[in-house]
């Protein structure tokens, strides 16, 4: 690692660990338990291409107990996540806590959807979305009815969403970062996502 | 020595573990999710698995409010309150409306609560199939199977004895159609309050180690029979301070020969209706 | 009008001052200091350190002191603190073998290398109360160097089986039910922590119960040994060990029968019992309670409460087990409204002579 890596590594914290990590572990909460719901996120800054929400996302849960699978794109942010979480970086997908892949579009195979005694044994996968494009429509717990989202998921990833649903109790979860920074969408195993437009 | 704490108290590493339990167990509702719970300052029992909980979610932007026994000012709620004040500096409050985090033993309160608050149960036995079957290796392959015969079978027991399910608070319920969960101690008044809710509820199990949730707007339905329908406790009187009914009461014994008044468990309630009522007491 | 619902932070605070004061107790005479409890109660400080899971003499006492002797409620603060302590790393495994000897038996040989060393021990006390205390010239012996352990010994002739036979196991990380959930079954390495931090009387008793035939396994004292060992730490940018000081420990090794198998020739099979601080009792104890919890490994039947492993180490820590005890004392008034109405419409439908049930559609009558 040449020093413009090593400055890159050390940058990119929070800028108040303590309470940067709450409110980041509250938006994600609020995302996850109110699916479609978009909330902001606090700042940090990990290498190129990966997301400042990604990097939020990761400081605040990944932890030396996490292992974490980042997509090839994103090896770039492997000193940066061990240097200021002490996560392993790990190639394999079926030992990965958490996953951060370069979207729904291209998950590896292998992940860990838990078992039936175990269902939290899961992967989290933390995915850059679009929030524009296609009507969603969203159902489940967390919802009042149901739920409009525009993001631009491909009838391919509907269905792969719909797969996953199926293994309830198992299953992946999944933590959206909006593109344009306006923070994070959450859709656990248990949405149902249907699109409404073209 | 010269001891410091971290802010909510629990150090950051802790927080994270309890924080990835949270996500999972909303991801599941109804499902109990392992996690190492810590010692805390105070005693296992006493609600120690609310208090992680609360710790783990706690920001400075928050207002806290606890209950026990539907009141802010009996002892433990005192505590756990004052715990909170000082670890955290956060603002705490009696007032159901203006609390971000409640957290309770054994009751809902009787305001009915809002999207974006989140209640957090002190729950001592996680397990609703623990006093049919004492081993967690069974029970959890009970739930992993979806086999609640046995849960039925003792409800319908009841019915053949006393006529009634003689089950009265940790009624259990089943969330979402999947997972049968305990509710914790709160009377099975409380349950309706529990579906559908438009708040984040949260469960934690110290000494047994377990967090679960129910996420806002989450079918709660506690279990019964065609022809024995769950019903709740409902009482003769109002509330002997403040008038209401449809409300869950304490019963005060008033002197030795037989006296009792009955008054809101919920004192937050009470207290506001009285105000609303004698403006100028 | 109802002073349980009113006043409680007033209450507690009071409550706070009458502790203090009875914990002072008389104002006329000195105030035991943490010094005096870790140099002179050593034992109720190595029971403290042992359960509370953290080797510390002078926080130990400290905790006693404040708990008022009481040594679960000292275990209690200490275990309240370990949990706020970041973790650095994990040492080397400690070699017990290398231990600076104090004290060391064994009940299956007469003589060994290293000899046999009484130490300080109660063993041969007669007990009888002796208020003056102090009046013979106390001894000193210098710690014996190290000595091969008796399971070495009978390991050359096969005679017993080796430590962790499987070598997966041994060169695993040890598993720690502080930071990670309790999955059942445990592997031995978990298991063998909660009975270390387990409750001495809860052991005891278990242990007890398989000597009178509840889970009988035939155990003799293989080995008890007493001294310091020395805790290293890796430092990968040193390349060596860094030693970060001595503890004092006390291994137990139980010897037990084993009758063999299709598969194994009869050896011995081994419980094993390591604590904090000079806790003999306790170390024996774990070493009868995880010889027993092996039942199942070694083709047991499974018959005694001490070979139940769900039930033994879940309820094996007093801090749990007061706490959960000791929570009945807290308010329960809504449960028990609920269930009185119960009882008392059960009642009322009793001497009306209604049918049970019948007043179901209606449980507003109550």
């Amino acid at each position: 690692m040449d020093n413009s890596d090593l400055t890159t590594a050390l940058e990119g914290a929070f800028a108040h660990p303590v309470f940067d990590a709450q409110a980041a572990f509250r938006a994600v909460l609020s995302a996850l338990a109110e699916p479609g719901t978009v909330h902001a996120l606090p700042a940090a800054g990990p290498p190129a291409p990966l997301s400042a929400g990604a990097g939020a996302v990761l400081l605040t849960l990944a932890d030396q107990e996490t292992p974490v699978y980042l997509a090839p794109a994103f090896a770039a942010a492997a000193p940066w996540l061990t240097f200021h979480t002490g996560a392993p970086v790990t190639a394999d997908p079926a030992a990965a806590r958490f996953a951060a892949v370069t979207g729904l579009n291209a998950l590896p195979n292998g992940l860990s959807v838990g078992d039936d005694v175990y269902p939290d044994r899961s992967a989290t996968l933390i995915a850059p979305v679009r929030l524009s494009g296609r009507t969603l429509r969203l159902a489940g717990p967390g919802i009042d009815g149901a739920r409009t989202l525009d993001a631009d998921l491909s009838d391919a990833v509907l269905a792969r969403l719909a797969a996953n649903r199926a293994l309830f109790p198992r299953g992946l979860d999944f933590i959206l970062i909006d593109e344009a920074g306006a923070g994070v969408v959450g859709l656990p195993r248990t949405t149902e996502v249907t699109c409404t437009s073209q | 020595m010269t001891l410091t704490y971290n802010f909510a108290y629990l150090d950051e590493a802790t927080k994270r573990m309890i924080r990835r339990a949270i996500l999972k167990a909303v991801a599941i509702p109804g499902y109990q999710v392992p996690f190492a719970s810590r010692e805390m300052p105070m005693p296992y029992g006493w609600g120690t698995g609310g208090v992680q909980v609360t710790a783990s979610i706690i920001g400075p932007d928050d207002t806290l409010k606890v209950i026990d026994q539907g009141s802010d000012d009996t002892t433990n709620a005192v505590s756990i309150r004052a715990f909170f004040a000082r670890v955290a500096n956060v603002a705490v409050t009696t007032a159901t409306r203006d609390a971000t985090i409640i957290q309770t033993r054994h009751r809902i309160p009787e305001t009915p609560l809002s999207a974006g608050q989140i209640l957090v149960f002190q729950v001592p036995i996680p397990e609703p199939l623990r006093f049919l079957e004492p081993r967690e290796t069974e029970t959890r392959v009970m739930h992993a199977l979806e086999e609640y015969g046995l849960m039925h079978v003792k409800l319908y027991e009841d019915i053949a004895r006393h006529g009634h399910i003689a089950t009265t608070y940790a009624y259990p319920v089943k969330v979402e159609g999947r997972y049968i969960m305990d509710p914790s101690p709160t009377p099975k008044f409380d349950n309706p309050k529990m579906h559908r809710s438009p708040a984040l509820q949260l469960f934690g199990a110290g000494r047994e180690k377990r967090i679960y949730a129910v996420p806002p707007f989450t079918e709660v339905v506690s279990l019964d029979f065609e022809d024995h329908p769950f019903a709740v406790q409902a009482f003769d009187a109002p509330c002997a301070l403040c008038g209401a009914t449809g409300v869950y009461l304490d019963e005060i014994v008033t002197d030795d020969a037989g006296g009792r008044m009955f008054t809101c468990s919920d004192t937050d309630f009470c207290t506001q209706r009285r105000a609303a009522e004698a403006p100028n007491v | 009008m109802y002073v349980a619902v009113k006043g409680g932070a007033a209450a507690i605070a009071n409550a706070h001052r009458l502790l203090a004061k009875d914990r002072r107790g008389d104002p006329a005479v000195p105030e035991l200091t943490a010094e005096q409890i870790a140099g002179q109660l050593t034992l109720a400080v190595d029971r403290v350190m042992a359960e509370g899971s953290l080797y510390d003499p002078e926080l130990a006492a400290i905790a006693i002191r404040q708990a008022r002797g009481d040594l679960i409620e000292a275990i209690f603060l200490v275990r309240a603190f370990r949990t706020t302590l970041p973790r650095l790393g994990a040492s080397r495994p400690v070699d017990t073998a290398a231990m600076a000897i104090e004290r060391r038996i064994s009940a299956t040989f007469k003589d060994l290398p290293g000899g046999q060393v009484l130490g300080p021990t109660f063993d041969y006390t007669h007990r009888l109360i002796e208020p003056d205390l102090g009046a013979e010239p106390p001894a000193t012996a210098d710690p014996l160097g190290p000595a091969p352990r008796v399971t070495d010994v009978l390991g050359h002739e096969g005679l017993v089986e080796p430590d962790a036979a499987d070598p997966a196991a041994r060169d695993a990380e040890p598993g720690d039910l502080t930071r990670e959930p309790l999955v059942s079954p445990l592997p031995r390495d978990v298991r063998l922590q909660a009975l270390a931090r387990g409750d001495e009387g809860w052991l005891l008793g278990l242990a007890y119960s398989t000597q009178r035939g509840y889970g009988r396994n035939h155990p003799f004292v293989g080995e008890i040994r007493t001294g310091a060992v020395e805790l290293e730490l890796d430092v990968p940018e040193l390349g060596f060990p860094v030693t970060l000081g001595t503890m004092t420990l006390t291994e137990c090794q139980m010897v037990n029968q084993f009758h063999g198998s299709a598969e194994e020739p009869p050896q011995f099979t081994r419980g094993y019992g390591l604590v904090f601080g000079r806790v003999e009792r306790k170390a024996m104890a774990m070493a009868l309670v995880d010889r027993a919890l092996r039942a199942g490994e070694l083709g047991e039947d499974r018959v005694a409460p001490a070979q139940d492993e769900e039930f033994v180490i879940a309820h094996s820590d007093n801090v749990q087990a007061t706490g959960f005890v000791e929570h009945l004392k807290l308010p329960h008034y809504v449960d028990f409204q609920a269930e009185a109405a119960l009882v008392r419409r059960l009642r009322a439908e009793a001497a009306a002579g209604a049918a049970p049930g019948e007043t179901d559609a209606q449980e507003a009558a109550e």
